[in-house]
């Protein structure tokens, strides 16, 4: 085996075993944190199971059954064994394992997110690189007004007004719900990706229903999250192109392009992908409010339901999952920046 | 002055030069005054009393006697959304007075001693940094019950990190600086030495990102209000006015479009000021 083999080796496993680690911890404060708050609320579960006219003994029972009665660690324990078997407790309001709503639920976050972030990172990118590459230029100028108004527009106002012009006035594209009434109780919806269910169902016009009604809440996410990664990697591109290699390249004669594209890009990796996870997580944590507004049945229409409900266990069980998503999310492409660049 | 040469080339105490202002610093200053001084001076600019019912005239378009129209209770939009700016500002003001402080304090303290305090505090502000904070947050208020103060609470709680790691960092250049020794020389130490000396060197970084969290604090604050989790109704609010507004939405759409616009320009200065205070303090960043 060569030496330049086993260190590389050792490289990729002490890093993944580093990346491991900190993932562990993270998803255990996590734990502790949720666990923290379902203490510290001042709904009493085991109450609002019996309801206010059950029996003493009743409600002793539920409190005994629930664990309730046992001191803080124990119950911590009991609490982080069962999310590691996916038992997140019973939602308050709807009777059902949180568990089992949240994988019924997730699917919708899911793809709107990931429809949200290949828009993103395609515009996102292709605008860094014109503006990077003509700075002062109108398409600089473009990035960084997207940005000021990503940074600065509440999605869930603009959300509100895109409803009130896209549909209520011009009725170009579909209002609140993933479908057309006319659809969304005749399809099934097995895996819960609506555009999938939608195609595979075969009805007439159920797919095109699905797309429009995806239209306004992609293009909304896309238009926060553009500025986020357009203007961090134009900032990195021209940090590089004051660097010597640049220079030599050029000197070589590669057009702007092919040294734009074929090194400097390159050279920023890490960075962008670190960059496109974070994009990626916080798409997540936005679908939240942009669900609500445009009553898509997700994690975060799940989440600000329960919160409105006072569901304690949705509550905890939403924020947990969303929890666990950011921190893989942004886990895996640090311990990735890291194996691309050795200098970090 | 005899601290003259110490403090030569010390960031923030240059005062030899005198820069231009940028113009987004100056136009985002100017925002705020616009939407500040109105929310000061509510009780009198209003014209008609924020809490007032009058369900005779709900829902009126905007007119000459209701500039913004009324609500669906006939109350003056206008005048609420006067006094609705004080619940958003007074939010992110408390926010911003525990959560700097509280982060500065971790910071500098865990930059300047070292050692094991360092390494604890250092990893539960990265731990804390590694959490989804707006979902953190909203869980927080959902379960310990909405209301002005849970808010700020889980604001402040989600968001000092950052604080901690710029004071951190800018701590460990300076503690074994000349600068530091020299004032160990004439005798100071302890609080005072960190307050007075170090402090003041975390400001400029620290300006641009407060001006910067402000900006989303108030659209997280009226993300809180828009959900039914911020200060209780009657009392008038930006983000609760929108959900009011969102009802109506497609017969009276201004209800719901004067307080998300407001909203946007609160952000929008703040954001301006953090771009401004940056290419002050950095001149090269500007390009």
């Amino acid at each position: 085996m060569n030496p330049g083999g086993a260190v590389a080796l050792q490289r990729l496993l002490t890093t993944l075993a580093r990346s491991a680690a900190t993932l562990t911890v993270t998803m255990a404060a996590l734990l502790c944190v949720t666990f923290a708050l379902s203490s510290l609320s001042p709904v009493d579960p085991a109450l609002k199971l019996v309801g206010e006219h059950g029996s003493a003994a009743s409600y002793e029972q539920a409190r005994r059954r629930m664990g309730l009665d046992q001191p803080w660690p124990q119950r911590l324990g009991r609490y982080a064994v069962g999310a590691l078997h996916g038992d997140l407790g019973i939602s308050l309001s709807t009777g059902t394992p949180v568990a089992r709503d949240l994988r019924r639920v997730f699917p919708a976050t899911l793809e709107l997110a990931t429809l949200a972030m290949v828009g993103s990172t395609v515009l996102g990118l292709g605008l860094a690189l014109i503006s990077a590459a003509r700075p002062r230029g109108a398409t600089d100028a473009l990035v960084r007004v997207i940005s000021l108004a990503g940074n600065s527009l509440p999605i869930f106002w603009l959300g509100l007004l895109a409803l009130y012009f896209f549909y209520a006035q011009l009725q170009w594209l579909g209002g609140p719900g993933r479908l057309d009434d006319a659809y969304e109780y005749t399809i099934d919806m097995p895996s819960g990706f609506v555009l999938l269910d939608a195609w595979r169902s075969g009805v007439q016009g159920a797919f095109t229903s699905a797309v429009s009604h995806l239209v306004l809440p992609v293009v909304l996410l896309v238009a926060y999250a553009v500025g986020n990664i357009a203007r961090p990697t134009r900032a990195a591109l021209l940090a590089e192109a004051g660097k010597e290699y640049v220079l030599l390249a050029r000197a070589t004669g590669a057009s702007v392009w092919n040294v734009v594209l074929r090194q400097m890009l390159p050279a920023t990796a890490s960075l962008v992908l670190t960059l496109l996870a974070l994009t990626y997580a916080n798409l997540l944590q936005g679908a939240v409010l942009v669900e609500t507004v445009f009553a898509r049945p997700g994690i975060g229409r799940y989440l600000t339901t329960a919160l409105f409900a006072g569901d304690t266990p949705a509550i905890l069980g939403s924020t947990l999952v969303i929890g666990i998503c950011f921190v893989l999310i942004n886990g895996i492409a640090d311990s990735l920046a890291r194996l691309l660049d050795p200098r970090t | 002055m005899n601290d003259g040469p110490i403090l030569a080339g010390f960031p923030g105490r240059d005062t030899q030069r005198v820069r231009k202002l940028p113009p987004s610093l100056i136009g985002g200053s100017c925002l705020l005054l616009l939407i500040i001084v109105p929310a000061l001076l509510a009780p009198w600019l209003s014209a008609h009393d924020p809490f007032t019912q009058n369900l005779a005239l709900r829902l009126q378009a905007p007119s000459l006697l209701h500039p913004c129209g009324t609500d669906g209770l006939g109350r003056d939009v206008l005048s609420r959304l006067l006094y609705g700016a004080r619940a958003t500002l007074g939010l992110v003001t408390i926010v911003a007075l525990f959560m700097v402080p509280l982060g500065l304090a971790i910071g500098i303290l865990a930059g300047y001693l070292g050692g094991w305090l360092d390494r604890i505090l250092n990893a539960v502000t990265n731990l804390v940094m590694a959490f989804p904070t707006l979902v953190l947050a909203l869980a927080f208020v959902g379960v310990l019950g909405p209301g002005l103060l849970n808010c700020a609470l889980a604001l402040m709680l989600t968001g000092w990190p950052t604080y901690a790691r710029l004071a951190r960092a800018q701590t460990r250049i300076l503690r074994r600086s000349d600068y530091l020794d020299a004032a160990r020389m004439q005798g100071i130490v302890g609080v005072r030495l960190l307050a007075g000396h170090v402090l003041p060197a975390c400001v400029p970084t620290m300006q641009v990102r407060l001006a910067l969290d402000l900006a989303s604090i108030i659209l997280a604050a009226s993300a809180f209000g828009f959900l039914g989790l911020g200060v209780r109704p009657p009392t008038p609010e930006w983000g609760a006015m929108i959900a009011d507004g969102s009802r109506v939405l497609f017969e009276q759409w201004w209800i719901a479009a004067f307080p998300g616009f407001l909203i946007f320009v609160v952000s929008l200065a703040f954001n301006l000021a953090a771009e401004g205070l940056r290419d002050y303090g950095d001149p090269r960043h500007a390009q």
